[in-house]
């Protein structure tokens, strides 16, 4: 359960990267088509992410002596990465709803109070969820450093690719 | 001393003839630092030059260009646009309902930058017919990248250069309105922090012209939180170092309100207001409110026009 919860949360988060990696290089006003192509782009190498997580996961399973110990060390990390994580993408999540179906005055008060903060917060708190899944365990702190710089870099890597230019 | 923008110094142009002038960068530079801001100065000092230390013009143009195109997306997250058109839509309907009402009204953004207002308004056609759109800018790269934008999409508006204090009813008017008669409404946004002292009263006094019936020019709003929120959000959103540095400048150079509503009243017989002021109204729910100036016959059906929303007005007029 853990795993697809940390699966779904990074693929949520690789979709607003590729969003955010493309904000501020097209200028035009429909732009649905844009975006929805730029939240694929950072999918891609979301899924990369998660591959090379997963890789990691389990050669340091198969390295084990007790590969139930270990899996069950790998779990309760996984779930205290989540006690990290999932509280700040339920804030994001509502802050969202706001922005979308609100009024332009709640929609501003989202993105002051909620998402623009949110964001800058956004790499300290999958630092600290990697700090704390890694906690006295080298196995879950190989996997979490893993997927968490990972995450980290998809947006820098879509802008690159594809938006360091205006378009 | 009021804090500078790195983008206010790097172009320069002739007010007449609209030529760009060239800009020595160790002019930029030491400006910023007789300001005491050194990261500016740093920033200015990484500009490629020509012979003799000229600026590049071609890479300024690109790089205001690409600036303006993040700034966009902060204009867009706040919903700017829509801001502006909850206020024109009563501000028209206002317009048209007096007796002597024009057959069409042209909307023009002073100060367009890229035109994303006058584009968004274009796109979504919230204003009613017999509106004419037209974004003014100095500036000829981002008149040229708005046009750019606006022709990609096919959407009916258009851009042209015009200096702000100097308003050009002939370069804002298309040759198949010349013969209607038309009423101008002038709109700006993230305009009005950029002049200071004289030129604030001048740039008011160049709409007092016959044919404006009113001007709605939203800046930002000088609440406590302001300062720290354009810091926040520029270094949040925007990449380049010249945005976020011009983007935390700007909040500490906004007006507040009695000052717009004393320089607004230049543009006398428009009656001067102020929407949302910011003494009465959530800093973090009102980011930038608007100076308003109604031609004294159109207040009437405006706070008519506004229905409830009349109460959030402040001005002259009560």
């Amino acid at each position: 359960m853990s795993v697809v919860l940390l699966a779904a949360l990074g693929m949520i988060d690789a979709a607003l990267a590729g969003f955010r990696a493309s904000s501020g290089r097209n200028g035009r006003i429909r732009r649905r088509a844009a975006d929805l192509r730029a939240a694929r782009r950072g999918v891609l190498p979301g899924v990369f992410v998660l591959a090379t997580s997963a890789a990691v996961a389990l050669v340091v399973l198969g390295a084990a002596d007790d590969r139930g110990t270990r899996y069950a060390e790998l779990d309760a990390a996984a779930w205290r990465m989540l006690a990290v994580l999932l509280p700040y993408a339920g804030i994001v999540a509502v802050s969202m709803l706001c922005y979308l179906a609100g009024s332009f005055r709640l929609a501003t008060f989202a993105i002051l109070a909620g998402l623009g903060p949110l964001t800058m917060v956004r790499p300290l708190l999958v630092v600290g969820g990697v700090v704390a899944a890694g906690w006295a365990t080298p196995a879950g702190a190989a996997v979490a450093a893993t997927a968490g710089s990972g995450i980290l870099l998809v947006e820098p890597y879509v802008h690159r690719r594809w938006y360091r230019t205006p378009i | 001393m009021s804090r500078l923008e790195v983008s206010d110094l790097i172009v320069d142009h002739c007010p007449d003839s609209l030529e760009r002038v060239p800009v020595a960068r160790a002019d930029v530079v030491a400006t910023l630092r007789a300001a005491r801001q050194f990261q500016g100065a740093r920033i200015a000092a990484r500009l490629p030059v020509l012979d003799g230390g000229v600026l590049d013009p071609a890479y300024v143009d690109r790089r205001l260009v690409a600036v303006h195109t993040e700034l966009q997306r902060l204009s867009e997250e706040l919903r700017i646009p829509e801001r502006l058109a909850h206020l024109l839509r009563p501000l028209l309907a206002a317009v048209r309902s007096t007796r002597d009402a024009p057959d069409r009204i042209r909307v023009v953004d002073i100060g367009c930058g890229l035109g994303h207002v006058v584009r968004w308004l274009a796109a979504h056609d919230v204003l009613g017919p017999g509106v004419e759109l037209v974004g003014a800018d100095l500036h000829a790269a981002l008149v040229a990248e708005a046009t750019r934008l606006a022709d990609d999409e096919g959407l009916p508006c258009r851009f042209v250069r015009a200096n702000a204090f100097r308003l050009d009813t002939t370069a804002t008017t298309a040759p198949e309105a010349a013969a209607a008669r038309t009423a101008t409404v002038y709109i700006s946004t993230g305009l009005l922090h950029h002049l200071r002292g004289p030129d604030l009263h001048a740039f008011f006094a160049a709409q007092a012209s016959p044919g404006t019936v009113a001007f709605c020019h939203y800046d930002i709003a000088t609440t406590r939180i302001a300062p720290f929120g354009a810091w926040l959000f520029h270094h949040a959103r925007m990449r380049d170092p010249l945005g976020r540095h011009d983007g935390a400048a700007s909040a500490r150079r906004a007006h507040d309100d009695t000052t717009l509503l004393h320089a607004a009243h230049a543009a006398h017989p428009l009656v001067p207001l102020i929407h949302e002021p910011t003494g009465a109204s959530n800093p973090l729910c009102t980011t930038l409110r608007p100076v308003l100036g109604v031609r004294p016959d159109i207040l009437a059906p405006l706070r008519a026009a506004l229905g409830k929303d009349a109460r959030r007005l402040r001005g002259a007029a009560g």
